[in-house]
């Protein structure tokens, strides 16, 4: 008797373990709606840490995704959209985005990433504990990022008084970077010209009023209307002899001069723990927001070299990945 | 001792108590006590296994912190001058790049001005020379080395430490550095006790510091949150030895142990869920548990079947004496056990078998009785056949006699006075036929008849049988005075003749008589028919024998029924006791 109940309660252990291990007992559906479309390395390693958690689209997992082409001016409609196909769950990366699904819906959970001030912002009510349907992953500490980001600059280029920032008028993010720190760029001895740009079909006449402004160099921030190709950004940089700091590692490996961002592949890959956390019944409202911790800082000297400019060591000395 | 009181089976019920206990009894101490040390040798290993786990934890945490701070001291190895050091802005730069966990670094001098700040997100300061000589990191790490702070939630959430360290010499200066504690992640994730359990790391406050669940920890100081935690760390703490249980935030039960970090003066404590430390001792107990099950079966098994063996021949033996006791002599117990109990059964037979002689015996004696005189019956008995009854030829006496006018007297007389004179009349002669050894073969309203030298032989039958009817004769006539004083008018005769005649027993099934066939009988019968009142006639064989001991009257031949001569007839003189006297 002893024995056979050692078995049942084995069998029960093993059944158990076997649900456990696999989600595919059940098919979830998350929505993602996507600033420009859904590709790149950041949505890559999302999708690949969702994999690794058990996550399997087309076998356990559905995915509707929806691209707002940049044009932030549809974003209530998509947002909209999304909310009625009802899924378990919505991705939302990016400040205008995450925002525009809060207040579509006020149950189903929504995942950001990619938003730096999410309380300032109104998603969450604070990073501890955010109360509703929303939580995710913030994309920079809270703190002078964006003046950090111009400090770098100016060390590459000393003598530079003039930058350019190119920003995205419709990302309260920016709104609220640059409304805070560019006052502090002054300490730097810097002058800053804010030109923002709405959509990607601004992106050339951006660059040629930074030209005609007379900036010596220009911080593009990390909005994807103005990170995602085909852009041509850095190309248009690069043709009017700007050198450029980034907020994408990317844009670098294209031919970008050097960029100083948060890690984005880590943050997409905690992105997708949050989803899998609340696909498996974790409430939004009690998971806190979690900050970065890495940073990344890339340099492209082939691009250095084009533009006649030498990277002082100390700079080289922190660098991440050099592109030579 | 009535049937109601007695339990049937109270034997069996026992011997199976008895022998059950004495294997369940042994069987159980020693499961019970193997349980007990199993239990406290898992709780004492448990107690070894979490302490080490626990130790290697805050040691692992501890080289977390070290592997900073070793960082930290390339930072402070050259005095500070006057003039702005670049090569140490590099350093500091450098590090931040090493040492992912590092936030932001900032270097004072001999002095205690800030000449040096450098931040992942903030902007760098070189040469302030802002005082901070009077700040906690500087003056901690100046008395002690290295100092570190209390932890910090920034913005309520993500946990930051401040790690001062100062040089071997005050003109070094001292390093502060922000370290962000998420990244204690990492170890403290990989960190796993037994199977489930887990470590995590509070501070003094008893705040979580680290813990796998990374978002446990970002809910900064919340009160919901850290319960749990805080009670495993003060039942850990209060107790002060090894390890304790109790309970985790489902509530379910958790056996914890703490070991202390140095440093910045946090505890690790280290948790595995009880179930799961307990295992072994729960499958130990599982396993006595079926074994003892086991055992108990298997021992009221044997119980049983000892029981049984032992009581089967005692229920054996039982019912033989029922059986024996109503009657069924024939009955044999039948026990081959080879033990005392078979021979007290073989004994039992033994006397069964006596018994049922004896009674076979007592049987006979009681259908001897009824026509033999009790010491001929028991000298039949005795002899053990009854071969003697058989019929065959020999030499009898046949005495009859009967009473005069008593068909008369029985027509008259009440049947009461009817049966009261034939009692005494046959109380007087049977007296007499036992103590002659006589045999009574028949005996029908007054008459009766009696043989003597059959079946057993006597000395001298004709005397005997002549004094028998004398004193037959002696006693009724007592009686007939009796009766005549009750107004009955009543005689008594008596014949005898010897000769050979044909003796035995006939009759059927269990109504068997003894009696005597030939002339000889007759004749007896005719001479008592003859006989008058007072009268004892006999014939002439009798008188032949007695003639010299008697006194005998020749009545001269008779015709006698039946006979076609006259037969010589002779009467028997006696003397009445009334007579005599």
């Amino acid at each position: 008797m002893g024995r056979s109940r050692t078995y049942a309660m084995a069998i029960c252990l093993l059944l158990t373990c076997a649900a456990e291990a696999q989600p595919s007992t059940k098919t979830a559906r998350i929505a993602m709606l996507c600033p420009v479309r859904c590709i790149g390395a950041g949505y890559a390693a999302f999708e690949d840490e969702l994999r690794r958690l058990g996550w399997v689209e087309g076998s356990n997992l559905t995915v509707e995704r929806r691209a707002l082409e940049g044009r932030y001016e549809r974003v209530s409609e998509l947002a909209a959209e999304i909310v009625r196909l009802r899924p378990d769950l919505i991705v939302g990366p990016g400040a205008p985005i995450a925002r525009a699904l809060k207040e579509a819906t006020s149950d189903i959970p929504i995942a950001f990433s990619f938003v730096a001030h999410p309380v300032e912002i109104g998603l969450v009510q604070s990073l501890a504990r955010p109360g509703h349907n929303v939580t995710g992953v913030a994309a920079i500490t809270p703190g002078a990022f964006l003046v950090k980001q111009l400090e770098v600059l100016r060390e590459l280029l000393p003598q530079a008084k003039r930058v350019a920032v190119l920003a995205t008028a419709a990302n309260d993010d920016y709104r609220l970077a640059l409304s805070r720190e560019v006052p502090l760029a002054a300490q730097l001895g810097l002058q800053i010209e804010v030109i923002e740009v709405r959509t990607r079909d601004e992106v050339p006449s951006a660059v040629d009023k930074a030209k005609t402004l007379g900036a010596d160099g220009v911080l593009v921030l990390g909005d994807a209307i103005l990170n995602t190709p085909p852009n041509r950004m850095p190309e248009l940089l690069a043709q009017a002899l700007l050198p450029a700091l980034y907020s994408n590692t990317e844009a670098v490996r294209t031919g970008g001069l050097i960029s100083y961002t948060s890690d984005v592949v880590a943050i997409a890959r905690r992105h997708a723990h949050y989803v899998d956390h609340i696909l498996r019944g974790a409430s939004p409202a009690e998971m806190p927001v979690e900050q970065p911790t890495g940073y990344i800082l890339i340099f492209n000297l082939k691009t250095a070299k084009a533009l006649g400019l030498t990277v002082p060591s100390s700079l080289l000395s922190q660098a991440d990945e050099v592109i030579e | 001792m009535t049937g109601g009181r007695l339990r049937p089976h109270g034997l069996f019920q026992k011997y199976f108590l008895v022998l059950f206990l004495a294997v369940v009894i042994p069987l159980t101490a020693n499961g019970l006590s193997e349980a007990w040390f199993g239990y406290r040798d898992q709780r004492a290993r448990l107690d070894q296994l979490l302490g080490v786990e626990a130790r290697s934890a805050a040691a692992r945490i501890q080289g977390f912190l070290d592997g900073i701070t070793g960082q930290l001291g390339w930072l402070v190895q050259l005095p500070w001058t006057e003039e702005p050091d670049e090569r140490r802005r590099i350093d500091a730069l450098r590090l931040l790049r090493q040492v992912p966990a590092i936030v932001s670094l900032t270097l004072v001098d001999g002095t205690g001005r800030e000449r040096l700040y450098v931040s992942r997100v903030g902007l760098n300061r070189t040469e302030s020379r802002t005082d901070r000589s009077t700040e906690a990191p500087v003056t901690g790490a100046r008395s002690a080395r290295i100092w570190y702070s209390e932890v910090s939630y920034y913005r309520g959430s993500e946990p930051y430490l401040t790690v001062a360290i100062s040089g071997n010499r005050p003109s070094v200066g001292v390093v502060v550095a922000e370290v962000n504690l998420k990244l204690i992640w990492d170890v403290i994730s990989a960190i796993r006790v037994g199977e489930t359990g887990f470590a995590f790391v509070m501070d003094r406050p008893s705040r979580l510091v680290a813990h796998p669940d990374i978002s446990l920890v970002l809910r900064g100081s919340d009160e919901a949150t850290l319960a749990p935690f805080q009670a495993a760390r003060q039942a850990v703490q209060s107790a002060n030895t090894g390890f304790v249980t109790s309970r985790d935030a489902e509530g379910s039960h958790i056996a914890v142990a703490a070991a202390p970090i140095a440093g910045p003066d946090w505890t690790v404590v280290v948790e595995q869920p009880l179930s799961e430390a307990f295992g072994p001792i729960y499958a130990a107990l599982w396993r006595t548990a079926a074994l003892l099950l086991g055992g108990a079966a298997f021992a009221s098994l044997l119980a049983f079947a000892l029981a049984r063996r032992m009581t089967e021949p005692i229920r054996l033996l039982e019912e033989g004496t029922e059986r024996i006791g109503a009657g069924q002599f024939e009955h044999r117990i039948e026990i081959r056990t080879g033990d005392e109990l078979q021979r007290l059964a073989d004994s039992f037979n033994a006397m069964v078998a006596e018994l049922a002689l004896s009674q076979e015996r007592q049987e006979r004696i009681a259908k001897l009785r009824r026509f033999l005189a009790p010491q001929v019956a028991q000298l039949v008995d005795h002899v053990g056949d009854d071969t003697l009854l058989e019929g065959h030829r020999t030499e009898v006496v046949v005495v009859f006699c009967d009473l005069r006018g008593f068909t008369a007297f029985s027509a008259r007389a009440t049947p009461e006075e009817v049966m009261s004179v034939l009692s005494e009349y046959y109380e007087a002669l049977g007296h007499i036929i036992t103590k002659y050894a006589a045999t009574l073969t028949s005996f029908s309203g007054d008459g009766l008849m009696v043989l003597v030298n059959a079946p057993v032989p006597v000395a001298e039958p004709a005397l005997r049988a002549v004094d028998l009817a004398v004193e037959m004769q002696r006693s009724v006539q007592e009686l007939i005075v009796d009766w005549q004083t009750r107004g009955h008018r009543i005689g008594f005769g008596v014949g005898l003749a010897m000769g050979p005649a044909t003796v035995g027993r006939i009759g059927y099934e269990s109504r068997f008589d003894y009696t005597a066939i030939g002339s000889v009988v007759n004749l007896a019968a005719r001479l008592c028919a003859a006989a008058a009142d007072r009268e004892i006639l006999t014939d002439a064989a009798v008188a032949d024998v007695v003639k010299d001991k008697c006194s005998l009257i020749p009545l001269g031949p008779r015709a006698i029924k039946g006979y076609e001569d006259e037969l010589p007839v002779f009467s028997i003189l006696f003397e009445s006791r009334s007579d005599a006297a």
